[in-house]
């Protein structure tokens, strides 16, 4: 569980990112943050992975203080989180494997383990037989889909995203949504995805938190009652059309890995846990 | 040291090769410096040692001593601790020997009167003597009346230590100065290095890498530079021993008598690897720690 306890980030005298903010959310959820450029999102990310100190108040992963810290526990904290960027923050001189490989070398994975473990990620996010290439010979798409394999090759416990699709058109960005919803399905996964792409915001039906100059917006699902699946469901109809067309070519991997999770179809699926959660 | 910090490091090496090859040179000459510098002063050293056990002191007995009196003397000299042998020198041997160490003065000392040269006793001490100091010293306690002058080559002998201790602490002041040149060397090309890697540590940091999971390769990388300088230096150290010194003693050594040009002994050369390893570790630790690398930003 993360919590978020009357949390406000300051910069200077007057700079105000956060103000006041109170935010549960529960293990396992999927979560939108959404809200214009400079409401706050990406700070409230940076407080849970403490590139950010919150200038008062708390935020508490696992009833655990992130803003207490000390300096020298932050990377154990990291180790339990992935945390992807807009940017993909890729190093260009190493292999796909290689990039993917890092979370596990800083932890003194085995190398054996390492390999086996970097192999089916790689396979999980679509880019089988892309492995030995270096970022600059891949396209946005799979530049993001290392950066998410590298987000959740030591299987951490919560997801980042922040503005993960900023730089990837319509059909790359949906691509990259479904792989997000995938692989927190199947692992339960709680993610937080920050995002102001309004088009994947109707698409799925998830949780949103919503903000406005560094404070919760009653835009929010926290604020409105959850939609009923019937609503979900027309959601669904509505949006599903808009992404069929750009799966085709990229997605072969993909279904051949998951041949029985059907993107689209997931998420009306799994409305009711959502919705219970 | 992890497997992965040593490819890191390695492979940071490949990626700086220019600079790298820049930094191992500089460290090379420096340890061939500073290891000529050791050739030099081993075999000075050696060669006072040779000299040193050949310290002597000589005592020029007065015309009137006795017999009786010159064995008492003898015996007692004998006896001190400090003293090897004692040889007598009688008045006719002093004059064939210095007949014989000059060329044509036979003919000269032949058409002499008398003998002009004392009768002596040649005390050799210990060669833990050398130092000039300790030389006086015991000569001042062989002193007796009945000799009527002592003479032992102090003069030569101190001067030759004091050159040796210049050189000793000139080789020390310019080793410590080169040393510090090239951790200097290794301090800045470890400085480009993590700046060139300012995004990888980043990246490091954001998926959980520890501090010293972040420094760790830079201080192989030092350690490495460093490693192959020396090994460079110890290439090259028997080729200048064989090529310049041997030559130098070649066309010296029979003036100075030398003996043989020795090379530098397995644990020197041990230490100027370590040497290399030292300098390649403080100038990369340095760096790190100037660099704060991997302090969670």
């Amino acid at each position: 569980m993360i919590e978020f306890k009357n949390v406000t980030k300051r910069y200077g005298r007057f700079g105000t990112a956060l103000e006041g903010i109170d935010l549960t959310i529960d293990t396992g959820q999927f979560v939108f943050v959404t809200g214009s450029s400079g409401a706050g999102k990406s700070t409230l990310l940076k407080l849970l992975y403490a590139a950010e100190q919150p200038t008062t108040g708390d935020v508490l992963i696992e009833g655990r203080s992130v803003a207490r810290l000390h300096p020298r526990s932050v990377p154990y904290l990291r180790r339990n989180l992935g945390v992807v960027f807009q940017d993909f923050k890729l190093l260009p001189q190493r292999t796909v494997i290689e990039n993917v490989a890092l979370p596990l070398e800083v932890t003194g994975t085995p190398r054996a383990e390492i390999a086996a473990r970097v192999t089916e990620v790689i396979k999980q996010v679509g880019l089988k037989g892309r492995g030995d290439r270096r970022p600059g010979e891949l396209s946005g798409g799979e530049q993001q889909r290392v950066a998410i394999a590298r987000a959740v090759v030591g299987k951490p416990s919560i997801v980042i995203a922040d503005e993960p699709t900023g730089n990837l058109d319509a059909a790359l960005t949906h691509e990259i949504f479904e792989l997000l919803v995938k692989l927190h399905e199947q692992d339960g996964t709680t993610v937080l995805v920050a995002t102001h792409d309004t088009v994947e915001l109707d698409h799925w039906n998830f949780r949103r938190i919503a903000l406005r100059d560094g404070r919760l917006e009653p835009g929010g699902t926290d604020s409105l009652p959850l939609p009923p699946p019937a609503g979900a469901e027309v959601m669904k109809a509505a949006a599903g059309p808009e992404p069929e067309p750009e799966d085709e070519p990229e997605d072969e991997d993909e279904d051949e890995d998951e041949p029985d999770t059907d993107p689209d179809a997931d998420p009306g699926d799994d409305e009711p846990d959502e919705a219970a959660s | 040291m992890t497997p992965y910090a040593v490819r890191r490091a390695f492979k940071g090496i490949v990626e700086h090769r220019f600079l790298a090859v820049a930094t191992i040179g500089t460290v090379a000459t420096v340890l061939i410096l500073g290891g000529a510098f050791l050739l030099v002063i081993t075999n000075l050293s050696g060669l006072l040692d040779r000299w040193g056990q050949d310290v002597q002191v000589s005592c020029y007995l007065r015309e009137d001593v006795g017999d009786e009196a010159l064995f008492a003397i003898k015996a007692e000299i004998e006896a001190m601790p400090e003293v090897i042998s004692v040889r007598y020198v009688s008045q006719d041997e002093a004059l064939e020997r210095f007949g014989e160490a000059v060329d044509g003065m036979d003919r000269i000392l032949a058409d002499l009167d008398s003998n002009p040269l004392p009768a002596s006793l040649e005390v050799r001490l210990r060669p833990e003597l050398q130092q000039p100091a300790r030389v006086a010293d015991v000569a001042s306690r062989l002193s007796r009346p009945e000799f009527e002058d002592m003479d032992w080559s102090q003069e030569w002998v101190e001067r030759f230590h004091t050159f040796l201790g210049l050189l000793r602490l000139s080789a020390l002041v310019l080793g410590t100065l080169l040393l510090a040149a090239a951790m200097f060397l290794v301090n800045t090309t470890i400085r480009l290095a993590i700046h060139s890697r300012r995004d990888e540590l980043e990246i490091i940091q954001l998926v959980g890498g520890t501090r010293w999971f972040a420094r760790t390769p830079f201080v192989v990388e030092g350690m490495a530079l460093g490693g192959l300088g020396a090994l460079v230096a110890l290439a090259v150290l028997p080729l200048l021993y064989k090529y310049a010194f041997v030559q130098l003693q070649a066309s010296l050594g029979m003036l100075l008598s030398m003996g043989t040009v020795e090379f530098l002994p397995v644990p020197t050369l041990l230490g100027l690897f370590v040497a290399g390893l030292a300098v390649g570790f403080v100038g990369a630790f340095t760096s790190v720690i100037r660099s704060n690398v991997g302090t969670v930003s």
